[in-house]
């Protein structure tokens, strides 16, 4: 059996999705080296910084996530860290692609299972 | 710990502005973090592979921006007008990388060539010298029609007098150029190369010292303090770069000099082995005018021209009798002394010139070559797309449309290229400076300066705008109809593929031919007997101090001992010196030239110019064997009677005595004394490979000889060994240095090494163009072989009905082969006219070879014919696919 989900939010690419995963788990700790580390951690490959940084740019013009600079470091030669924040809209449309995800993967998920048996 | 710069540099570049702060200090932080974590070698991997897979990315980011911008400005409308077409191309590109690499790597090669020569020629004749208002410095000498000498120096007086009247110079300084010894400071006695400079000398080039003052004009006269001043490499070498040198003295030749300044790096003139500059003494007031031994370097005033200089000096020179007595000695039959006024860089340059200019244009050959070999490939690449063409005009995309889908493709081969050859530049030019430096002046200075960039930039732009209309000629025509057509047919482009490979040939043709005639004016120079043998011999240089060696019997006693101390090594067959040793330049700097009077017996004495003035040891012309012809040489211990001083001299000179030399009495100019002819020895190349046998007089260093206006203290001496020569050298040092540690043993090189850098400058050139030749002609003839191939491979459907018509393989060869061979003897003919024309340009650089040997031209054109007939032969073995089954195919 198959649900309808309403989907009109924007598509968006599986590395676009995984950085919107990424932002909900980091909170307020979402930056470009955290972004990447937490989805090296997930899948196990070392993931491209500038990647992620593509992936952001095109969340923030489709308002489902917003940049704030943080405060300037030190380390950074006086430079702060450009942080990414989830916008409600972005949870929102989170929300969407995981129960998209789940309807899609439920009948799946039982049929291999069962073969495998 | 910093990330790889270069792949810094490009995310830099790459990265959108508003994004690449926080980017770049992400990446830092994360390389931070894998250093600690995984060492610095890791790290730096790590980093390179970010850098290499961001590329993609960083193009998104782009392209959003523009995509999303309301007001794009015109580049960035021009990016987003191309961007589809150039992605486009690039990936028609990647789909084919067997023409892809050989189009890039073809015009990459020739690219590489031209930058490479276009740098060297920029370094050497375009940029100015490195003086302040350079184009103002002139070179100022005489020439004496009289006397056959087209260039010749300055002289004391000349310079006094010239410098006062002249109404055109703001500045005039003499030079010339010696060689000294430094001692003391604790470190080995070393021996450098020294100009002795007028006052003005700095102030007339404009060269600031980088530490302490150099004297301007006014410290003048014979008696003002003697000071010197050390060029950069001394100065780091010998004194550890200590500034504080500057106003302590340090001794030369065994005499304290106060150190003045110390020069910048780079500055080096009259010679860029010159390390060491000490004021002379000049007396403005001279009343002689003197021998023409100075260079000499003057300053215009602004807006004075090279020939109103000169007009002004020459209306001073015919004025000279008037002031000195002795300048009459210049002129003769009637002809005076004339004034010689050139750009100096003309003069630095020299005759290097035309064999850069021979290098740019077979570069400027090669690149041609290389367009028509890559512009086949392009007009078989078009062809091959002619339906996709076709179908794309019936859709309605635009001539222009198409042109620019042909230009993007053209574009990425030229930047290929391009970087192909920015890479291969640098190091072949570093390469190129360190052995070229010998012969080849302000080699040093070569870099790929802004100028450099530009032209790379201007021959690929070009290259990609000729292959691109290349392209599109082939396709302008294209129709939907042609969708439906079969490909073999059409005159015109069989036409133009052939004009290409015809080009192919007859430029592979002109090179070879242009290399031929180098290569056996190179053998020609290789085989040229010298006069003397130059294997398994060791030279070396001594310079005696004046103190404890002021008496000529002083001197030659230390000869005399070393040698027979250096005779007793195992392994040395024979041992000599000599003032000068033949190509090792020094007759050039000694300044040995001279003159000399003839006895004749019952007439006036008759005066001959420019006598090579030598003195040798016993032992000498056995250690270089130079063959002693009539009379002999001598022996350690020779005596002989007081009255008379023995002389030999070379062939050449003993014909120029006339009847029998031996016995013959002549003297030096300057010295009156007889001396007697009592033997002749072979002819010798002195000067350069190329110069004349030149006329020598070889006085014996016996320690009973006559003192003579040359100085003896300064020998090079030649060691014959029946092993390695250099496994001496150790033992030369003892030797030398038992005898008297004072003396410096300098210039330890092989009499080999003297002999090749004496022919390196033709080496040098030979191998370029050589180079570039076969290069020439293995791009040529793989251009062929593809012509030929791609001939076959289209008309396969015709060959095969043939084929199934009866026709054997060998009567389908005969057919594809006609045009071929007919192609092939007309791209001969016209790059063996082409030569014919051209090889005049290298006319003055051949040696022993006319410049239309036919021999050359036969040679050159049966090779290229060959090469030729195994390509089109090659192409020919494509017809074992063609059979009978492939007519019933659709074409």
């Amino acid at each position: 059996m198959t649900r309808r989900i309403k989907t009109e939010a924007p598509d968006l690419t599986a590395v676009e999705v995984r950085v919107l995963i990424a932002l909900a788990r980091l909170g307020s700790e979402a930056y470009g080296v955290a972004i990447a580390d937490e989805l090296t951690g997930v899948t196990g490959r070392d993931t491209s910084i500038a990647a992620v940084y593509a992936a952001l740019d095109r969340l923030d013009r489709l308002g489902l996530a917003t940049a704030q600079l943080g405060s300037p470091l030190p380390e950074r030669g006086g430079r702060a860290k450009r942080h990414y924040l989830l916008t409600p809209r972005g949870r929102e449309v989170l929300k969407r692609e995981h129960d998209l995800a789940m309807a899609l993967w439920r009948g799946i998920v039982s049929g291999t299972s069962e073969s495998d048996r | 710990m910093t990330p790889p710069r270069w792949s810094r540099r490009l995310l830099e570049i790459l990265t959108r502005a508003d994004l690449r702060d926080a980017l770049l200090d992400d990446l830092d932080e994360a390389f931070a973090r894998q250093v600690a974590a995984r060492g610095r070698a890791r790290a730096r991997r790590w980093y390179r592979r970010q850098c290499v897979r961001s590329v993609p990315s960083l193009m998104a980011l782009r392209r959003q921006s523009i995509a999303s911008s309301d007001a794009p400005g015109l580049l960035a409308r021009i990016r987003v007008a191309t961007g589809p077409a150039i992605r486009h191309a690039f990936r028609r590109l990647r789909a084919t990388p067997g023409f892809t690499t050989a189009a890039v790597a073809t015009l990459g090669l020739a690219l590489a060539a031209n930058l490479a020569t276009f740098a060297l020629v920029d370094a050497v004749l375009i940029h100015p010298l490195p003086y302040a208002d350079a184009d103002r410095l002139v070179d100022v000498g005489h020439w004496t029609p009289g006397l056959g000498q087209a260039r010749a120096g300055q002289a004391h007086g000349g310079w006094t007098f010239y410098r006062r009247e002249n109404r055109t110079f703001t500045s005039m300084a003499v030079y010339n150029q010696n060689m000294v010894n430094l001692t003391g400071g604790g470190v080995a006695a070393e021996r450098v190369n020294i100009s002795m400079v007028s006052p003005d000398f700095f102030p007339t080039l404009g060269v600031a010292p980088l530490h302490g003052r150099v004297w301007g004009g006014d410290d003048e006269g014979p008696h003002a303090p003697l000071v010197v001043v050390l060029s950069y490499q001394l100065w780091t070498r010998r004194y550890g770069g200590d500034p504080a040198i500057v106003g302590q003295a340090i001794e030369v030749n065994g005499l304290p000099r106060q150190v003045a300044a110390v020069m910048p790096a780079g500055f080096a003139f009259p010679t860029p082995d010159v390390e060491l500059w000490m004021r002379e003494g000049f007396d403005p007031n001279e009343t002689r005018f003197g021998d023409l031994a100075y260079g000499s370097v003057g300053r215009l005033k602004p807006g004075v021209t090279v020939a109103q200089a000169e007009a002004d000096l020459n209306a001073l020179a015919s004025r000279l009798p008037e002031q000195f007595s002795d300048v009459r000695q210049w002129s003769r039959n009637g002809a005076p002394l004339r004034a010689r006024v050139e750009p100096l860089k003309a003069v630095v340059v020299g005759d290097m010139s035309r064999s850069l200019l021979v290098a740019l244009g077979a570069a400027a050959l090669m690149l041609i070559l290389s367009g028509a070999n890559v512009a086949n490939l392009f007009l078989i690449r078009s062809e091959r797309r002619l339906r996709d063409t076709g179908i794309c005009r019936a859709l309605g995309a635009s001539p222009w449309a198409l042109f620019l889908t042909n230009l993007a493709e053209s574009s990425l081969v030229a930047a290929g290229g391009g970087a192909f050859a920015a890479v291969l530049v640098p190091a072949a030019l570093r390469l190129l400076s360190v052995r070229a430096a010998q012969f080849l002046p302000r080699v040093d200075e070569t870099h790929l300066g802004a100028r450099s960039w530009i032209w790379l930039g201007l021959l690929m732009v070009s290259a990609s705008l000729v292959l691109a209309a290349v392209a599109h000629w082939r396709s302008r025509h294209a129709r939907a109809h042609d969708v439906g057509r079969g490909l073999s047919a059409s005159r015109s482009r069989v036409a133009m593929r052939h004009t290409l490979a015809a080009v192919q040939v007859a430029l592979a043709l002109a090179l070879l031919v242009g290399a031929g005639l180098l290569g056996r004016s190179f053998w020609n120079l290789i085989t040229e007997p010298l006069g003397f043998e130059s294997a398994r011999i060791e030279t070396f240089e001594t310079d005696l101090p004046f103190r404890g060696y002021s008496k000529f019997a002083d001197v030659a006693r230390f000869y005399q001992t070393m040698l027979e101390r250096v005779r007793a090594l195992p392994g040395v067959e024979a041992a000599g010196a000599v003032s000068d040793l033949p190509l090792s330049g020094y007759t050039i700097k000694r300044y040995l030239n001279s003159d000399v009077v003839i006895d004749r017996p019952g007439q006036s004495p008759d005066e001959v110019r420019g006598v090579r003035w030598k003195l040798a040891t016993p032992g000498y012309f056995e250690t270089v064997r130079i063959p002693i012809v009539r009379g002999h040489w001598f022996s350690p211990g020779d005596r002989f009677d007081a009255s008379i001083i023995p002389i030999v001299v070379s062939q050449s000179f003993a014909r120029r005595l006339g009847g029998d030399a031996i016995g013959r009495r002549l003297h030096h100019v300057d010295d009156p004394r007889w001396c007697t002819v009592v033997g002749i020895v072979g002819n010798v190349r002195d000067d350069d490979v190329r110069s004349d046998m030149s006329d020598a007089v070889y006085v014996p260093v016996l320690d009973q000889t006559f003192s003579n206006p040359f100085n003896p203290s300064t020998m090079q001496v030649a060691i014959r060994v029946s092993g390695r020569p250099e496994a001496i050298v150790p033992d030369i040092r003892a030797i030398v240095s038992s005898i008297d540690s004072k003396v410096p043993v300098a210039d330890v090189q092989t009499l080999d090494a003297i002999v090749a850098r004496a022919r390196a400058r033709d080496a040098f050139i030979a191998s370029l163009v050589g180079m570039t030749a076969a290069l020439a002609v293995l791009v040529g003839m793989v251009g062929l072989y593809a012509t030929f191939a791609y001939t076959v491979s289209l008309r396969r459907h015709e060959l095969s009905i043939r084929v199934a018509l009866g026709a054997t393989i060998a009567r389908l060869a005969a057919d594809v082969a006609r045009p071929a061979l007919v192609l092939v003897g007309a791209g001969l003919l016209c790059g063996g006219l082409m030569a014919w024309l051209a090889s005049r340009a290298i006319g003055s650089l051949l040696f022993g070879v006319g410049t239309h040997d036919g021999l050359t031209f036969v040679l050159a054109a049966v090779l290229v014919g060959g090469v030729s007939l195994v390509a089109i032969a090659g192409s020919l073995r494509r017809l074992r696919f063609v059979n009978a089954v492939q007519a019933l195919q659709p074409e």
